[in-house]
């Protein structure tokens, strides 16, 4: 089984849910930049939420499925087409062998991920299949995708996926999808124009001017931004006075501020340690609504305790677990 | 217990930090840290990333929630209780002795090609520069910015010099740069602001071995100047 690249998007890459246990080597964690969009994915057609999936990011994109195929697309920023049939997002379906798929931009959002039964299969390289591509690794040759790419994928699917494929192949269609969805209670609130954020290490590093101006003012998400990390433009952010930080462990959803005031939020291929003082960490809920924002969205900051930050995050990992352990009863 | 100070950084990772300098005595309390929290007393542990002053633990925090009855403490509040714990043990500075890397460098030329610029800045011969540079055993402090990249202190000094104004598209992969109170190699063709003085032939990273970084933090550095025949043999012998 496999998929046939066509039009390969603009930095299309494999991503699981990260490259863990190396950070001590200087080698960045990477992996899905909305985590909840490729868990969601992959619990839909029957995998483990770590397994390996497509993140395209709002571009065109297509490709031909080689065989029959149980997949899934979640997140935001694409509208996506089976030959004439749209796909609806964060569904599983099942699509006949032949059938092109197209990926195209929509207005609102920024990364779109695609699951497939059993995997993509590519070896993992230091424990992930996450490509990181500053040091070519992982992922398919450590690289985006490329036109005529050929992605295989893992040709033992779990039980749970055959009895979801079974149940679509009594359709008999080039597009079944599947009458069922996740009704998630805690989901990501994509459409929301503001960050839940808890004050960082150096918080009172910071001019009470800046601290006001942080919760107070828009940033605007600038170009020069990508899967290290996103420059938010604003106003700037002065320090009480000029000390330097000695290089701690920073990680995704650390909002740095550079010496020439400007602010940094640290997403998935982030360095592993940094010099520059944290302003403040991005609640972990909140993370797949930043990876959603494009380019010049403009986005505010609102304060939360990091016990608040912490029942969140708690409390959506919990709910995953609940879908995970109820889709394996329904369909085992 | 040495004087401590526990952080959350996220919902998954908590820093230790033992002070706010850039010392030996320090690096070693957090190297230290690193031997008496480990995957088999800290539950939920995924991993333990070490820096100059501080030590960072990643854990899953389910794991606390499931494990801990009183909900009225967050999952922060458990593990930062349980980390005081561990420290609490009979603990001190790491006395084991740590693998002793002699690294061989090209210096100057096109291998180094910030050299002149360094000499001329700092008033001192390039030969002094490299001596200077070679007679120091270095330590690691932490690994970071690329896979692979090291940290060394402290260098002399007479080397002290400030990062290039503008930092170079790419630097080539083994280069050895210098700045502040630093010392490193670039493991990988990367931007880089450091001053460059020479280039070594070895491999620094390769993500296909058991043990994927030639270095390790708390390890130690004696470097060597070798001649551009040396370089172009190493180069060769080494995969």
């Amino acid at each position: 089984m496999s998929l046939r690249i066509l039009q390969p998007g603009i930095q299309t890459t494999l991503q699981d849910l990260g490259r863990w246990g190396n950070q001590h080597l200087g080698v960045p964690v990477s992996g899905a930049m909305d985590d909840f969009a490729a868990a969601m994915a992959n619990l839909l057609v029957g995998n483990d939420e770590n397994a390996a999936c497509l993140e395209f990011v709002m571009s065109n994109a297509g490709f031909t499925v080689e065989e029959d195929c149980l997949l899934a697309f979640c997140g935001r920023g694409t509208e996506v087409w089976a030959d004439a049939e749209n796909i609806p997002l964060w569904r599983s379906c099942l699509v006949k062998a032949g059938t092109e798929i197209k990926i195209r931009p929509v207005s609102r959002g920024y990364r779109t991920y695609l699951a497939v039964a059993g995997g993509f299969h590519v070896l993992p390289v230091m424990n992930s299949r996450s490509t990181y591509e500053p040091a070519q690794l992982g992922g398919l040759a450590g690289r985006a995708l490329q036109p005529n790419d050929k992605l295989l994928v893992e040709p033992t699917a779990s039980a749970i996926s055959f009895h979801m494929m079974d149940a679509l192949a009594r359709e008999n269609r080039n597009l079944a999808v599947s009458h069922w969805s996740v009704d998630f209670k805690t989901p990501p609130d994509y459409t929301r124009d503001f960050i839940r954020m808890v004050k960082g290490p150096e918080w009172d590093w910071f001019t009470e001017e800046a601290q006001d101006r942080f919760f107070a003012c828009g940033f605007t998400l600038s170009v020069q931004s990508n899967r290290m990390g996103f420059r938010m433009l604003g106003k700037p952010l002065s320090f009480k006075n000029q000390s330097e930080l000695i290089s701690t462990a920073v990680c995704k959803g650390s909002l740095q501020v550079t010496n020439d005031s400007s602010l940094i939020l640290l997403m998935s291929d982030c360095q592993t340690t940094g010099g520059y003082p944290r302003i403040a960490q991005t609640a972990a809920v909140d993370l797949p609504v930043c990876a959603q924002l494009r380019p010049n969205d403009t986005i505010a900051f609102t304060e939360i305790s990091s016990v608040e930050a912490e029942n969140l995050y708690l409390e959506r990992e919990l709910e995953l677990r609940q879908v995970k352990q109820n889709i394996e009863l329904i369909f085992s | 217990m040495p004087d401590c100070d526990i952080y959350p950084l996220s919902e998954k990772a908590v820093v230790i930090s033992f002070g706010d300098a850039i010392s030996l005595q320090l690096h070693q309390l957090v190297m230290g840290a690193s031997q008496v929290i480990t995957p088999h007393n800290f539950p939920g542990f995924i991993e333990a990333v070490p820096s100059y002053n501080s030590l960072t633990i990643y854990y899953d925090p389910v794991i606390w929630w499931q494990k801990e009855v009183d909900h009225q403490k967050s999952c922060f509040d458990h593990v930062r209780e349980h980390l005081l714990n561990l420290l609490n043990q009979p603990f001190s500075a790491v006395t084991t002795q740590r693998p002793l890397h002699h690294v061989p460098v090209c210096y100057g030329g096109t291998f180094g090609p910030d050299l002149a610029e360094v000499s001329a800045e700092l008033g001192l011969s390039e030969r002094e520069i490299i001596d200077l540079h070679c007679q120091i055993k270095y330590t690691i402090f932490m690994l970071g910015f690329v896979p692979g990249f090291a940290y060394m202190g402290e260098l002399s000094p007479l080397l002290s010099i400030s990062r290039k104004p503008s930092p170079r598209a790419k630097v080539p992969g083994g280069s050895v740069g210098i700045a502040g109170q630093q010392t490193g190699i670039y493991p990988l063709d990367v931007p880089g602001g450091w001053r460059l003085i020479g280039q070594t032939p070895i491999p620094l990273f390769n993500p296909y071995r058991a043990q994927p970084t030639l270095f390790s933090a708390g390890d130690e550095v004696l470097f060597h100047a070798i001649s551009e025949e040396e370089f172009h043999h190493l180069k060769k012998s080494t995969p």
